[in-house]
């Protein structure tokens, strides 16, 4: 059973979605704007928000950004939106991943469902030194100069598998396959904005970075430790 | 000469035409003042025969008898070195007949000024038939006449001089020639000088022409550089237009062509995007329902949940079918197909049916006479109320308030609610199309409401208008629709 924070502030929609998704299993919370959404979040006790971009007031993109502060609960955007750049928006303020309306439901919990298992440990529990950086696998921690670094479980998973592969390359797509679980229509933009802010959190200098590092026209590859 | 350019054959037509001009000039000055040079010569032939004439003449009166220049007492005549005298049988065979005389009789001389010798170099000059003037008219014994020819580059002074009667010659004939290499001929350098003056002119005319043609053809390239640009997308460009001659004129009509051209591209551009954002905001506004529904359509499958879902499907639709219709209407009055059909109805009842019918109607109070008739589309009427009355329960906040009234011959519904009011931001594009007071959906509202609203009054001939509480929407109407509104000039059928 998870918990499901939705902000929607169209009733009609909030109702058949979290109608649609308790069926499938999920405890559903509806909040009508991004205020009210935050108030309900500090309660505690959610896996993972759904988040409409739409919202009167505040909108997503800087509810968003409020969670974030926070919270690194896993954030999935809802845009009735396709443009471009409403995506890139929503990505920078800390959204682990997107769904443009209409969605069906399965689509919806399966998003849900691949954010969710982020957080759950990898296999093979063992820790990997970066430099001043501390990855612990089996805890699902990270560490720099002993100071714990706070990840969202989407970033986390992205550094552990990263990390597993250092020193080779991985592109966008293998990313999106093993942290996104998109199967083939993900979108790589995903991918680039986790890392840019997961730059910003372990690398000594982000805007050039040492760790992990862009292979023009491939994807990204973590330095050997 | 297609492949010259304006520029060249202007200059290129005004050189010929002063060319043409110096030439003619030259010629007819020459000709003239070679036809006076030989007046002139002639002139001056005749006269150097005079004397010597006179001379003879005298001598013949004197000397009966005589028939040599000798027995004339005139073996030499003084003033002339070349004289020889006589020279009978080596010159002119006269024609008797046509001298009328002795030819015999007739003793002539001939002269030459300066050193040549008339016999020797010009004897075809002393021919009979060249001495055309000969005629004997007077034949009075001293009498004396001169006449002039032209023979070849020789002007020949005859003089001619009867005999003294005696014995002697019948006559005495004496000619005298100018060469006209003797005498200094003025034509060539007058030639020279014209020439010399006509190039002047010539070499003038080249800059001026050149000049002409720069300052008919450089505006003419500067339009069409700025024309070429225009053709090439870059509307910026404007031609400095000076004076008030044809030139001018072109230019100020590309000018305005290019700043039509301006307008007339920012308005394609501004109605493409109105356009673009139009169809955007439909998809936009389709897929909240949409989503919506798709979430329903599964849980429908699901007994446990089918009941609930069920219920959440029919305002979806509803939805889905206010926002069709309006998108319809829309696109009925865009395409100019809205029909106006109007009939005589009671405004009040017609206010008082809409508000039964708004879902709220407690939160609602009409004000104003109990009875107010008039013509109108009543269907149209009835739209603009319930989407005012809709925008204020939405958008605004109960109580509503709805004001009729009449006056000076207009009728006016006032739709006033105790909401906000409209966003200072918003109040010019408060009745464009899917504009909304804050940037979320609001439940059943598609957005377009007012913009139909504001349509509709358009086409009943009246406005709708947001009072500057921005809380207070007015539709004014003429209440004399004795001349109904002519709806056929703003759509063509």
């Amino acid at each position: 059973m998870t918990r499901v924070l939705m902000v929607e502030d169209d009733p009609g929609l909030a109702e058949s979605l979290s109608l649609a998704l308790s069926s499938l299993g999920h405890e559903m919370v509806v909040a009508e704007d991004g205020p009210s959404g935050l108030t309900k979040l500090a309660a505690g006790g959610f896996d993972v928000v759904l988040l409409d971009v739409m919202l009167p007031g505040i909108d997503g993109f800087e509810t968003a950004r409020r969670v974030r502060a926070s919270s690194l609960v896993p954030i999935i955007m809802l845009t009735a939106r396709s443009d471009p750049i409403d995506i890139v928006a929503g990505l920078e303020c800390g959204a682990d991943d997107y769904v443009t309306k209409p969605a069906e439901p399965r689509v919806l919990d399966a998003r849900i469902k691949a954010v969710l298992r982020r957080s759950t440990p990898a296999p093979e529990g063992d820790q990997l030194r970066f430099g001043a950086l501390r990855i612990d696998r089996a805890a699902m921690a990270v560490t720099r100069d002993g100071e714990p670094v706070p990840l969202t479980p989407t970033e986390l998973r992205l550094l552990v598998e990263l990390a597993g592969h250092a020193g080779q390359v991985l592109s966008r797509h293998q990313l999106l396959q093993r942290v996104w679980d998109y199967g083939y229509a993900g979108d790589s933009r995903l991918v680039d904005a986790v890392v840019q802010r997961l730059r910003a959190k372990v690398e000594p200098a982000p805007s050039r970075p040492s760790v992990i590092v862009t292979v023009r026209g491939i994807g990204y590859r973590m330095e050997r430790p | 000469m297609k492949w010259l350019g304006l520029r060249w054959r202007i200059t290129l037509a005004l050189i010929a035409m002063v060319i043409a001009a110096c030439g003619a000039l030259t010629l007819t000055t020459t000709q003239w003042a070679a036809d006076q040079f030989t007046a002139q010569l002639e002139q001056m032939a005749e006269t150097a025969v005079t004397p010597n004439v006179e001379e003879v003449a005298s001598a013949a009166a004197s000397h009966p008898a005589a028939a040599t220049l000798d027995q004339l007492g005139l073996g030499r005549l003084t003033d002339v070195y070349s004289l020889d005298a006589p020279m009978q049988g080596f010159v002119i065979p006269l024609d008797p007949v046509s001298a009328g005389v002795r030819q015999s009789l007739v003793h002539q001389f001939a002269f030459m000024s300066g050193s040549r010798d008339l016999i020797r170099e010009a004897p075809q000059c002393l021919a009979s038939q060249r001495v055309k003037g000969f005629v004997a008219s007077d034949w009075k014994p001293g009498s004396a006449s001169t006449w002039s020819e032209v023979c070849g580059d020789y002007l020949l002074g005859f003089g001619f001089a009867a005999g003294g009667g005696g014995s002697g010659a019948d006559a005495w004939l004496v000619v005298r020639a100018l060469h006209r290499g003797d005498v200094h001929d003025p034509v060539p350098d007058l030639r020279a000088t014209l020439l010399t003056y006509s190039a002047l002119i010539v070499a003038a005319s080249i800059l001026v022409a050149a000049a002409l043609a720069t300052t008919v053809a450089r505006p003419l390239t500067r339009t069409t550089a700025m024309a070429e640009a225009v053709a090439n997308g870059n509307l910026d460009v404007r031609l400095s237009v000076r004076g008030r001659d044809e030139v001018a004129r072109l230019g100020t009509a590309v000018n305005t062509m290019a700043d039509r051209l301006t307008t007339q591209i920012a308005d394609l551009e501004h109605a493409n995007q109105t356009q673009r954002r139009f169809v955007s905001d439909v998809a936009h506004e389709l897929r909240t329902p949409t989503a919506a529904l798709l979430a329903s359509a599964e849980t429908l499958e699901n007994p446990a949940t089918r009941d609930e879902a069920a219920t959440l499907v029919a305002p979806q639709l509803r939805r889905l079918a206010a926002l069709t219709e309006d998108l319809l209407e829309i696109s009925r009055m865009d395409a100019g197909r809205a029909e106006v059909v109007p009939n005589e109805i009671d405004l009040v009842d017609l206010v008082a049916e809409v508000v039964a019918a708004c879902g709220a109607p407690d939160a609602v109070t009409v004000d104003g006479p109990t009875q107010l008739t008039l013509s109108v589309d009543a269907a149209r009427l009835r739209m603009i109320v319930r989407n005012l009355l809709a925008n204020a329960l939405q958008h605004g906040k109960a109580p509503v308030t709805v004001t009729v009234s009449s006056a000076d011959g207009k009728v006016t519904v006032a739709v006033h609610d105790e909401g906000p009011g409209v966003p200072v931001a918003l109040m010019d594009r408060v009745f464009d199309r899917f504009v909304r007071g804050d940037n979320s959906r609001h439940g059943a509202s598609s957005g377009l409401g007012l913009a139909i609203a504001s349509e509709n009054a358009r086409l009943l001939g009246g406005t709708l208008d947001l009072d500057g509480d921005r809380r207070t929407f007015t539709l004014t109407l003429q209440q004399e629709l004795d001349s109904p509104e002519d709806h056929s000039g703003d759509f063509p059928q």
